[in-house]
């Protein structure tokens, strides 16, 4: 339905489904990471100092519904932290998030409790993700069956191998097919058979979703899955745009950086 | 992977840009809360569960524990130093004192350090951060209504008779619950902030342990002491006190002369921590991240 809002509002195009403008997002960290008996002295027993830390500087960008984006960068680049600002779970420093509904970020590392069994984790992870308990129990055996962990289903978390609970994991989060999706490394889980069944879910996915925007090292599964590229560098917007473009202006950079530290190691000899 | 299409589509496409996250108006916010309790409860339970799990014993614990905090205090307070001096029947009021008051403890505790020690949670879920002190509450409720067992065992065996009084054990508890959820919320942000919080209120509550007439009936101290009104009246504003209070009246029966004060005390303090708690935890809502770092506002 649409609404009669002024004429600005109802112009023809793409309507945006998210947009970034002007965000940055710094920590505060304490100045120093160990805190000794001198220095508490030194500073007179005062509280320690903070020290801000820019995670993102100044990242504007526009995706429309349909839109794939690939967040390419080095780690600590920021690319998770520009992901969390979006699901809205860091707020900005400066600048604003603004989304089309409520992303949801797809994460490797999501919380299990190591001492209940897989089953029990699936039923707490769906109940976490808002879903109706008689769906959750309708939900519980499929998706118990899709994660192919057999008897260790049953048995605490705890017991499971780190392929496993990435298995549980990607089940898990990937049961509700959201209207923005924010995926986190969360390619390639498990084995070669698991991994194959595991990117197929994503591309359904994909294809279901509005919006998608992928973070990941995997240049492949980037330009294979993307129609825009952002390459974050230090926490700045180094290159936006084409897939082709954007990757190969980041692997020249990388290839010159290799150079230059091989220059810099043979310098040293 | 799993036939969702039946599920309805919860994006709005002629929706408005929003800001994304769990921020919202209060009444929308509580709804929100209200349609996660059945997380809510199944996180807590399996808490519980968990807790124990790798004891041999499990869930034996949850008696053994406080049955073996009360003994611990019965040793030094009832044997070593002979506390029943005023004529108060020591046990018995040490097992309802200790058991009441570690469920305020346990509570509150476990809720100040939810946002912390489910940090995760924060990174994965966009459910309201509320959420979590809520089941800290209900993991603190659930294994004090398991240590009640003691309580009822012991009491008996003591020669205390189960009266209809004991009834009052459901109000008082429920009182209980509310004021570990709203102190718990109002600690919950501080703690966050100020990871010295946590560590403070460890000996705060160490204090609050004898300053509440846990372990053995203040007042006769108090009472003792120069400015004896002055001091009496401290204590009754200490809700803890109240309800320790008013939980032995409950049981055993020991009428406090301040009862109807107390039962004042404790009736402001619960409601007012819950409103209080809740209103400044939902306003605080975009600063809860799951950031292992402090994030600078």
């Amino acid at each position: 339905m649409e609404s009669l809002g002024p004429s600005w509002l109802s112009k023809p195009g793409p309507k945006p489904a998210v947009q970034v403008e002007g965000l940055f997002l710094s920590y505060a960290v304490l100045r120093d990471t160990t805190d000794s008996l001198s220095s508490l002295t030194a500073r007179g027993f005062r509280p320690r100092q903070t020290k801000e830390v820019a995670a993102l500087v100044d990242v504007s960008f526009t995706l429309q519904r349909g839109d794939s984006l690939g967040l390419i960068g080095h780690n600590g680049a920021g690319k998770s932290t520009l992901l969390q600002s979006i699901a809205g779970f860091l707020r900005p420093s400066r600048g604003t998030v603004l989304v089309s509904s409520q992303p949801q970020l797809l994460g490797i590392k999501a919380a299990l409790n190591g001492n209940a069994s897989g089953r029990q984790n699936i039923e707490l992870g769906c109940l976490a993700l808002g879903m109706k308990r008689e769906m959750v129990t309708e939900l519980v055996p499929q998706i118990a069956e899709y994660t192919e962990l057999g008897d260790f289903i049953d048995l605490p978390v705890r017991t499971y191998s780190a392929g496993m609970r990435q298995r549980l994991s990607f089940a898990i989060s990937t049961t509700q097919t959201p209207e923005i999706l924010l995926i986190d490394e969360a390619l390639a889980v498990g084995d070669k058979a698991f991994r194959s069944k595991s990117m197929q879910r994503l591309r359904s996915i994909r294809e279901e979703a509005g919006v998608v925007i992928l973070a990941s090292h995997s240049m492949g599964a980037i330009k294979g899955a993307c129609n825009k590229v952002l390459w974050l560098h230090n926490g700045e917007i180094a290159k936006f745009g084409d897939p082709d473009d954007v990757i190969a202006a980041y692997k020249k950079s990388e290839r010159a950086v290799k150079r230059d530290v091989l220059q810099t190691s043979q310098r040293k000899r | 992977m799993v036939a969702l299409d039946s599920q309805p589509s919860t994006a709005d496409h002629s929706s408005e840009l929003q800001p994304p996250g769990t921020a919202a108006p209060l009444p929308i916010y509580l709804k929100r809360v209200w349609k996660m309790r059945h997380y809510a409860y199944a996180s807590a339970r399996r808490g519980i569960a968990s807790k124990n799990a790798s004891n041999l014993l499990g869930n034996l614990w949850l008696l053994l524990e406080p049955a073996m905090l009360i003994g611990v205090y019965f040793v030094m307070f009832g044997l070593v130093v002979d506390i029943s001096r005023g004529g108060v029947d020591f046990l018995p009021f040490l097992t309802v004192g200790m058991l009441v008051f570690t469920h305020n403890r346990r509570g509150i505790q476990l809720a100040a350090e939810s946002l912390l020690t489910k940090a995760p949670m924060l990174k994965s879920f966009a459910f309201p951060r509320a959420i979590l002190p809520l089941i800290a509450t209900l993991n603190a409720l659930f294994t004090f209504l398991v240590s009640l067992i003691v309580m009822f065992v012991v009491l008996p065996l003591l020669g205390t008779r189960p009266t209809l009084g004991w009834l009052w054990i459901i109000p008082l508890t429920g009182a209980q619950a509310m004021l570990n959820l709203g102190l718990g919320m109002i600690l919950a942000r501080m703690v966050l902030r100020f990871a010295d919080v946590r560590s403070t209120l460890r000996y705060l509550f160490r204090l609050t342990i004898y300053a509440s007439g846990v372990i053995f009936p203040i007042q006769d101290y108090l009472a003792e002491m120069d400015n004896s009104n002055l001091y009496l009246n401290l204590a009754l504003i200490n809700p803890f006190y109240s309800i320790t209070h008013l939980f032995r009246w409950a049981t055993l029966g020991t009428k406090p002369l301040t009862a109807n004060l107390m039962i004042v005390t404790t009736m402001i303090w619960c409601v007012g921590a819950l409103l209080v708690g809740t209103v400044w935890f939902v306003r605080g809502e975009r600063r809860y991240s799951g950031a292992k770092t402090l994030i600078k506002f």
